[in-house]
């Protein structure tokens, strides 16, 4: 896997493992990329425009609950 | 956008996806309004999602399929749409032979909700799903379980 997808892996791993971390998940609509942002603590984003995923992924994913494989 | 739904706020939410993922293609089937919308995953791959809505949407959430590829096989080469539903893979059964993905869980999902969010959680599964097959490791491994009551 490449540098990239290696921290992205990396991240998902950890938000789904309820782990804290350094960065947040965005969505740009520029490129259709999901991508690892400095969380914005009172700075502006390096693209406006981008989405933050983090909060709509951490409502977590509705699972078939009647068939765990 | 191609659809004459003349719901105001089903106008303005295929607004907000073709302004965010581009262009959508809005039709009726069985008397059910279905949108489709094309993604790009970081590596480039190219997929379809379906969201078809219930006749009382958004008071009842709408079911979101994987219409391009029409197949999907997880690692081992099996189709995705044949081993459902799958907590693993956080699929939810087969319409059509089209896989159904789990987003939210109907006992969470309010009016308030929106297709963004139900196409934003496409994409991260998407991207999760890629991850699995270059990895093994199961779906469930990159999204967090939602719980069944808020």
């Amino acid at each position: 896997m490449t540098q990239d997808r290696n921290k992205l892996s990396k991240h998902l791993e950890d938000r789904a493992a309820g782990r804290a971390t350094a960065q947040e998940l965005a969505f740009d609509p520029q490129t259709g990329e999901l991508r690892l942002v400095p969380r914005a603590v009172g700075t502006p984003r390096a693209n406006p425009d981008a989405i933050v995923v983090d909060q709509i992924a951490e409502e977590g994913f509705f699972h078939a609950i009647t068939n765990r494989r | 956008m191609t659809t004459t739904h003349p719901d105001p706020r089903l106008l303005l939410e295929l607004q907000v996806l073709e302004a965010t993922f581009g262009r959508c293609h809005a039709f009726r089937r069985d008397g059910a309004v279905s949108l489709e919308v094309g993604l790009t995953t970081n590596s480039k791959h190219r997929y379809a999602t379906r969201l078809v809505l219930p006749n009382d949407y958004p008071n009842s959430m709408p079911t979101a399929l994987i219409t391009y590829p029409q197949r999907l096989l997880d690692r081992h080469g099996r189709d995705l749409a044949l081993l459902t539903p799958s907590h693993a893979m956080h699929t939810l059964g087969s319409h059509d032979g089209l896989v159904s993905i789990c987003h939210y869980h109907p006992s969470r999902w309010t009016p308030a909700n929106t297709l963004y969010k139900v196409v934003i959680k496409v994409r991260c599964w998407l991207e999760a799903y890629e991850l699995h097959r270059a990895t093994g490791h199961v779906i469930d491994h990159y999204l967090r379980t939602m719980g069944e009551s808020a």
